[in-house]
């Protein structure tokens, strides 16, 4: 694949899931769960998209670069450590599930453990930075991130397919279907 | 649409369990004795939980001990989650302020090393 071609898939999936980890912040989850640092994990709708449509590095590349960006404009220099540790967490633990995709596991799994793994990655960052006290809010975050697992899986599994009707993404499309996607 | 696979039930499962475990192993116990303050993980102040209720400060954020609870009464972040936690009383809860990276706890009787005021 050329050098340019993979250097803007990757700027625009950038650019989404920064927009995404945006969109998110206007739902005002807190006022139902008093946790800090909760919410839905849209942007790991584009990490999976990456992890199933592109390369390992070129996903990781997106994931860190959004994570950067995004504790750069709109966090703190903690909130950009627990984004970091969360999503990179998330990134190890969805790329090894979806080694057992299309047969053993489907993207609901991936997904829910993917947004487990988040938590657990936010909550090792905040025991080490702020103190081991905060993990009384651990078992909650886990339970939450079943159903917020499962809705950035319902998304990605219902948009994935049609995706191919829009001229960006069916270049995607056609060189994965080869892999065959999960 | 894929149907589910027994492995993302079992997954599922897996985190579900995981909560559940972890919240047994973290429940709050015994009546709190003291509110301790942590500043970027190191504890900074800490004060008897019984007594009239007095306004403490640590950098930006405000507390409000005494009578037997603890609570964030105001601080600089956007969010307010600290604030909004509410009052705690029990050994075990913790009120976090992640901007300002200050932690309230309430530890139980005996399991202090130091107790100022």
């Amino acid at each position: 694949m050329k050098n340019t071609r993979r250097l803007t898939r990757c700027a625009a999936l950038i650019a989404l899931s920064l927009a995404l980890s945006w969109a998110e912040r206007l739902i005002p989850l807190e006022f139902l769960i008093p946790l800090p640092g909760v919410k839905l994990g849209f942007a790991n709708i584009v990490t999976l998209f990456a992890l199933v449509f592109l390369d390992k590095r070129s996903a990781f590349a997106i994931l860190v670069c959004r994570c950067l960006l995004a504790g750069l404009l709109f966090g703190t220099g903690v909130s950009l450590l627990f984004s970091l540790c969360g999503g990179l967490a998330a990134f190890g633990i969805m790329a090894l599930l979806l080694r057992f995709t299309p047969h053993r596991l489907t993207l609901y799994g991936v997904s829910v453990g993917g947004a487990a793994a988040h938590n657990a990655g936010q909550m090792l960052a905040a025991v080490l930075v702020l103190s081991p006290a905060v993990l009384s809010y651990l078992p909650l975050m886990l339970v939450f991130s079943v159903p917020c697992g499962l809705f950035t899986a319902f998304v990605a599994l219902y948009l994935f397919p049609r995706l191919e009707r829009l001229p960006f993404f069916a270049a995607f499309a056609r060189e994965t279907r080869e892999k065959g996607t999960p | 649409m894929p149907r589910p696979k027994p492995l993302d039930l079992a997954l599922i499962a897996l985190v579900l369990l995981s909560a559940l475990g972890l919240f047994c192993l973290t429940l709050p116990g015994g009546t709190g004795a003291t509110a301790v303050i942590l500043v970027r993980g190191e504890q900074v102040a800490a004060y008897p939980l019984t007594g009239p209720v007095r306004e403490v400060e640590a950098g930006p954020c405000r507390f409000r001990i005494g009578e037997g609870g603890a609570e964030f009464l105001s601080s600089d972040c956007p969010d307010q989650v600290c604030v909004r936690t509410g009052v705690l009383t029990r050994a075990g809860q913790s009120a976090a302020c992640l901007p300002n990276q200050t932690v309230l706890v309430i530890r139980g009787a005996g399991e202090v090393d130091a107790v100022a005021g």
